[in-house]
């Protein structure tokens, strides 16, 4: 891989970034009211609004507040938080990191788990196993987050079963056990829907795969059935499922949103979801803009991670 | 069975096991649609205050909510809501996505550069994300939850009409059609559409499972329908206050969601493979 | 043995068939099972390959010879049942293998060579793990040993360079490249049986030709047994010593393969032989378009249903000379090790002449004389700089599709066009019809085109191409009325009425019933499609119809049907033909004049009128003449091969666009200066920088050996 391909990629994803960020702003522009009509109430008098949004800058025209905007992201200065009166970037970060976590163990536990379901399934074709499998993963896939979490709660938090706290969080420095046990529930609504997908998706690349020439002259060069299927079949039908998995990450954003409120875990979906709520324009800007990057970033890996693997494609 | 039928799309979907249980359940839901209300013993949003959180019984076959109101009649009344939701959103979807992307794919150069460039940024948004942040601005309600997973869903069913758009478009009854000099407007419409269209149908057939789900989601976290209508959605979110105390609040409306969920994943699965044989099932 | 196969096999073992060594193949037959019924592809063929001899096995597509080769080593799709017989290779039953013996068997003591040498290898790992992962597999090699092997074995397939082949990946080499390495693992084990399966069909010629030499020279080396399958019998009359040739999924006809090609003994075998044009035996014709010349010998009918197969003879539906107890009677491949066939009538028949091909009544004669379509300094570059290049200025690299063609075009004739893939003909074709904007300048009736929006809509009336696959060049969205009638539509002002009437007349013109109007194309066989396109194309009445390796994807006979059908329509209507293909048999055999282009350039252009295509060739015209295959026993081709890989078209060489896989190139001259197009005769001109002269003082490509005519089965 040559580094101009990297640097293409890296600038393509700043472009996009761009972009994002100037549909953001544009959403929230449109958004009736503004930070001055909110800090000062429904019943504030015309002159102090103008006086507050002179302050603010509301009154100049809306290229130079998205100017404005965007030389503070650049600078570090990502404004204050009307809601709780805070600096942005560390509420922002701060989340962004106890999400992560969340993240990580999720994709984590997927790739282990769904990749081998899905070659056993497509290896089992048609039998029992790629029966079974295949009920388990469209029953996961067809259950919206917010259902799985809630029937956990149900099953799982009941005080007569009491396995696990029905939400919060505990910092780890503080009790690390109870951390960890915060995080089991959140986690596990994640990996069900998302190891259904990819060991679906696993699986019919496999399918797929298995029907191509080179696993015949494979198989005819006295191979054994394992060899055939790791090191031929899989090792194709790897690299579409990686940019499934990279797609699955933006629905990973998705289903963290939802879990986070239904967990009543403070991470970055749940501040989004409040400022949603609360209509802070700095706060939703920072947190879609943030989640977008993380998303766009993904792709990147996907894409370079791809591109290692697979040699046909000319990086330059 | 009549020749038509024998060696069709239809016979493959149907005799498929998954295909014909994904059609099965969308009768169902399909008549639950059709007849909605004309199922539901009560009135879904009539109270029985006497009957409040009740498990199931013969009076009240899933129960009573917090209100007492039937769960069974608001679970069959909710279809209605929650399936037409992830219909409407997916065929809004495709409709604008495949216009721009049959333009986007057929017109090619700075033009589709452009236009990739912009769908690139709005799928750099997860879809639900994009969804709440449209809400937003609109304001919460089933409307406005309808249109934003419609917009949230387009820039990708654009993706997918365009790379179909250019598949087509290399082909070479397209070429024989340029060749001859037919116009653009004959080429795209008679030349390339119809065989834009069954890929498309396939796709966004597909995403009605995804579509009901976000749905539903929107008005679990208070974006979509709001009270008291009767929607599946909003009755868990509604339920969780209840839930230790009666979990079939929360079990019935979780599984009509999920069911109707598979149904439309197996139907969609069966009829891509029913119409591209060579897919593996 | 089978106590069923025995009656089969027992004439065969009578006569002494050898019992013992190589593959014996016994009474086998398969059938696959579908959603109509049990589909039979082998009906109990019987097959020996002794130790050290190369068997062909010949037919076309659908004949189960595929079928075949895959049940040698077990691989058949899941829907196949082996109905009966036996495969024993050195005595030991391959049919009854356990699943480790098989896979001890697999890869070492067979070996097998595919069709399409970029699908058989895996595109995401080195050639030289793929090399050596069978070779570590079946014998206690180490890695480096291995490796060390692996090296020797591309060196005897001559790869050059074997440690820098072994750590690319495969799309960083050609297709010839790529079925060496190929060959090298077949033969990596030592095996002692080695199948073929059609290994040269997915390549170039000149390419192709190379492979046969290989597979040859390795097998005489070796003294492996070898299966090659094939569905020219130019092919096997290179590599092998006995031939079958397989129909409907029964041999027909098995004998040496001088005998099979000298007297073919099945109608089956002699229609097959008749419907390609022997390159030999054109060498000796007489010129001018003489009523027949261009005809070539077709099959009637259609091949049997392999759901309900007749209960005679399989081919009486085909068959010039059936009759009535070929219905009934069943027929056998008799015993023996002589020249068999599987023909109530073949000791009869032997002398009479297969029915001549149906001529056209009226003939118009080319006029040559009168271009009718003048092409000067044709150039297409592709190649489109991205938003994000354009924005980093990235110089832009275009490809050099076509540079500096000039071509001419009589009333009526037909001008052949050939070359290897990447040579840029197909790129000449589409800058004609307006698919491709080009510098320079068309001239057609007096009008002078300088790119595609100087097309007006009587240049493109008159101008219609027909493309090298139906199925992509029909949409499958519409009827073929609707495919036809459009033309007529777009260029005419008819009726509802009288266009459905024309649809059924140019139907009838291609030889399609009236009927097919309604139908969709995935309706129609491979060749019906092409007809339809060729009924699109005449529907305007064109005055040219470029035809873009109308045939490639068609079997041979097929193709003879096709040809004719052209020949026919020419001949009635006056039509001029731009004939491409990468098949120089076929256009030498077809086109009035000839146009050899490689690498994006016209290097030699020649008339046909004075009869074969004779020296001084250019030298690249030779080489791709010396690979076509000869169904001619005791013939031996001047072997002229290329070396090297095709120069990328993105970076084209300086000086002669050959210079850098001549066998013939001078010096330094060749590779600075572009050679001049010099005048080689009568409508003869050639680019090279060798005179004329010296190049026509070279051996005639083919030379009669006849000692060879004594080897023994």
């Amino acid at each position: 891989m040559r580094p101009a391909y990297l640097l293409k990629r890296v600038g393509f994803i700043a472009v996009i970034l761009l972009v994002v960020s100037f549909i953001v702003f544009a959403i929230t522009q449109i958004l009736p009211g503004n930070a001055a009509q909110m800090i000062l109430g429904e019943f504030a008098l015309p002159e102090q609004l103008r006086a507050l949004e002179r302050q603010f800058g509301l009154d100049d025209p809306w290229f130079v507040q998205y100017g404005r905007w965007l030389a503070g992201l650049v600078s570090g200065d990502w404004g204050t938080s009307m809601v709780m009166r805070q600096p942005v970037l560390p509420l922002v970060l701060d989340a962004l990191g106890r999400s992560l976590v969340l993240a990580a163990i999720a994709l984590a536990a997927v790739t282990c788990i769904a990749i081998p379901m899905g070659v056993l399934a497509a290896s089992r074709r048609g039998k029992a196993a790629d029966a079974g499998i295949s009920i388990v993963s469209y029953a996961g896939v067809s259950f919206p987050e917010f259902v799985t979490a809630t029937l956990l709660l149900v099953f799982l938090t009941r005080p007569e079963v009491g396995l696990f706290p029905a939400g919060g969080y505990t910092p780890p420095g503080e009790d690390f056990l109870r951390y960890l046990s915060h995080l089991v529930l959140p986690a596990l609504t994640l990996i069900i829907i998302l190891m259904a997908h990819i060991s679906r998706q696993t699986r019919s690349e496999m399918v797929d795969a298995l029907q191509h020439d080179y696993v015949r002259t494979a198989t005819l060069k006295g191979l054994p059935r394992r060899t055939v299927l790791v090191k031929h079949a899989l090792r194709n039908a790897m690299l579409p499922t990686i940019t499934v998995i990279a797609l699955d990450v933006g629905y990973l954003i998705g289903g963290i949103i939802v879990v986070e409120e239904v967990f009543a875990y403070p991470g970055l979906g749940r501040l989004l979801v409040f400022a949603m709520q609360n209509r802070d324009l700095p706060l939703i800007q920072a947190g879609v803009l943030v989640m977008a990057a993380t998303y766009a970033t993904a792709n990147l890996a996907a894409d370079l991670l791809y591109a290692a693997l697979d040699r046909r494609i000319q990086y330059d | 069975m009549t020749d038509r039928f024998r060696g069709s799309w239809l016979e493959r979907l149907l005799t498929n096991p998954l295909g014909l249980a994904g059609t099965v359940i969308l009768l169902v839901a399909a008549a639950q649609v059709a007849l909605g209300p004309a199922l539901a013993p009560y009135d879904p949003l009539e109270f029985h205050p006497r009957n409040r959180l009740e498990g199931p019984s013969l009076a009240f076959w899933f129960g009573t909510d917090q209100f007492g109101r039937d769960v069974f009649s608001r679970v069959m009344v909710g279809a209605r809501s929650t399936i037409l939701f992830g219909v409407v959103a997916t065929v809004l979807s495709t409709a604008a996505g495949s216009l721009v992307g049959i333009v986007s794919g057929y017109v090619g150069g700075r033009i589709d550069d452009v236009i990739m460039r912009a769908t690139d940024s709005f799928m750099a948004i997860p879809n639900l994300l994009l969804a709440m942040l449209i809400i937003t601005v609109l304001g919460p309600s089933t409307t406005n939850a309808v249109l934003a997973v419609a917009v949230s869903f387009t820039p990708s069913m654009a993706r997918i009409a365009r790379s179909v758009t250019l598949s087509v478009r290399t082909r070479d009854f397209v070429h024989a059609a340029v060749a001859r000099g037919e116009g653009a407007a004959y080429i795209v419409l008679r030349e390339i559409l119809p065989n834009v269209v069954a890929p498309v149908v396939i796709e966004s057939s597909i995403r009605i499972a995804f579509a009901i789900m976000i749905g539903a989601t929107l008005s679990f976290l208070g974006l979509g329908a709001q009270p008291p209508a009767s929607d599946w959605g909003l009755m868990v979110s509604e339920a969780r206050s209840f839930m230790f105390r009666n979990p079939w609040l929360v079990v019935w409306p979780s599984l009509a969601i999920g069911s109707v969920a598979i149904g439309f994943n197996l139907f969609g699965d069966g009829l891509r493979d029913a119409l591209n044989p060579r897919v593996g099932r | 043995m089978t106590p069923g196969a025995g009656a089969n096999a027992g004439a065969g073992a009578g006569a002494g068939a050898p019992a013992d060594g190589g593959l014996a193949v016994r009474g086998l037959s398969v059938g696959y099972r579908t959603p109509r019924g049990l589909a039979q592809v082998l009906h109990g063929v019987d097959l020996d390959i002794p130790p050290g001899t190369a068997v062909g096995l010949v037919g076309e597509s659908g004949s189960g010879k595929s079928t075949l080769a895959y049940s040698i080593v077990r691989y058949l799709a899941d829907n196949a049942r082996v109905l009966g017989g036996t495969v024993t290779l050195d005595g030991e039953d391959l049919l009854a293998a356990s699943g480790p013996r098989l896979q001890a068997i697999r890869g070492s003591v067979i070996g097998m060579v595919y069709q399409d040498p970029s699908a058989a290898l895996n595109p995401t790992l080195r050639l030289g793990e793929q090399l050596t992962e069978g070779i570590r597999r079946h014998e206690a090699l180490d890695r480096r040993q291995a490796a060390r092997r692996g090296a020797e074995l591309l060196d005897r397939v001559r790869l050059p360079d074997p440690e820098s082949i072994m750590r690319r990946f495969p799309h960083e080499g050609s297709g010839g490249e790529k079925q060496r390495v190929l060959i090298a693992m077949a033969f990596a084990c030592r095996p002692r049986l080695l199948v073929f399966d059609e290994p040269t069909t997915a390549l170039d010629a000149t390419t192709a030709a190379g492979i046969l030499d290989l597979i040859r020279g390795l097998q005489e080396e070796t003294g492996a047994a070898v299966l090659y399958i094939t569905h020219d019998l130019g092919n096997v009359a290179r590599v092998a010593r006995r031939v079958n040739v397989i129909y409907a999924g029964r041999v027909v006809e098995e004998g040496r393969v001088d005998d099979v090609l000298r007297r073919p003994r099945h109608p089956y075998t002699r229609i097959l032989m008749a419907s390609v044009p022997n390159p030999y035996r054109e060498s000796g014709r007489e010129s001018g378009r003489e009523s027949g010349r261009r005809r070539l010998t077709t099959f009637a009918g259609l091949p049997p249903n392999l759901l309900s197969p007749p209960a005679g003879c399989i081919f009486v539906d085909r068959c010039p000379f059936v009759e009535e107890r070929c219905r009934t009677e069943p027929v056998r491949l008799p015993g023996g090790t002589g020249h068999r066939a599987a023909c109530l009538r073949s000791g009869e028949i032997a002398g009479s002449p297969l029915p001549a091909p149906v001529e056209a009544g009226a003939v118009n004669e080319p006029a040559g004389d009168q271009p009718l379509l003048e092409a000067n300094g044709l150039e297409v570059r592709y190649g489109r700089q991205s938003l994000i290049e354009q924005v980093l200025r990235v110089p832009p690299e275009p490809v050099h599709a076509l540079t500096d063609a000039d071509l001419v075009i009589g009333r009526g004739e037909t001008v052949g066009l050939v070359g290897e893939s990447g040579c840029g003909k197909s790129t000449l074709a589409r800058a004609l019809v307006g698919l491709a904007s080009f510098r320079g300048t068309i001239r057609m009736g007096g009008r002078q085109i300088r790119g595609p929006a100087d097309m007006a809509d009587d240049y493109r009336r008159a101008v219609q191409i027909v493309f090298q696959h139906p199925d992509l060049s029909l949409n499958p969205r519409m009827t073929v009325g609707q495919i036809v009638g459009r033309p007529l539509r777009l260029y005419g002002r008819l009726s509802g009425r009288e266009r459905e009437e024309r649809v059924s007349a140019l139907l009838e013109e291609v030889r399609l019933p009236a009927n097919y109007a309604r139908r969709r194309p995935h309706e129609l066989s491979g060749g019906e499609k092409q007809r339809v396109a060729i009924a699109r194309a005449f529907a305007p009445r064109p005055e040219l119809v470029i035809c873009d390796e109308i045939t490639s994807g068609l079997d041979v006979s097929v193709q003879a049907s096709i040809l004719n059908l052209l020949a026919d329509l020419q001949d009635e209507l006056g039509t001029a033909y731009l004939f491409i293909s990468h098949d120089l048999n076929l256009v030498q055999h077809f086109a009035d004049r000839i146009v050899v282009m490689y690498l994006g350039r016209v290097v030699e252009r020649r008339t046909m009128a004075g009869g074969a295509i004779a020296p001084p060739f250019h030298p690249y015209t030779e080489a791709l003449l010396s690979a076509v295959p000869v169904p001619e026993p005791g013939l031996e081709a001047r072997q002229i091969r290329l070396e090297g890989p095709l120069p990328s078209p993105k970076r084209p060489p300086a000086g002669c666009c050959f210079s850098t896989r001549c066998p013939r190139r001078l010096g330094p001259v060749c590779d600075g200066e572009p050679p001049p197009l010099v005048e080689a005769g009568a409508g003869h001109r050639l680019a090279c920088h060798i005179s004329p002269a010296d190049l026509a003082a070279v051996e005639p490509i083919w030379r009669r050996i006849e000692s060879e005519g004594t080897e023994t089965a």
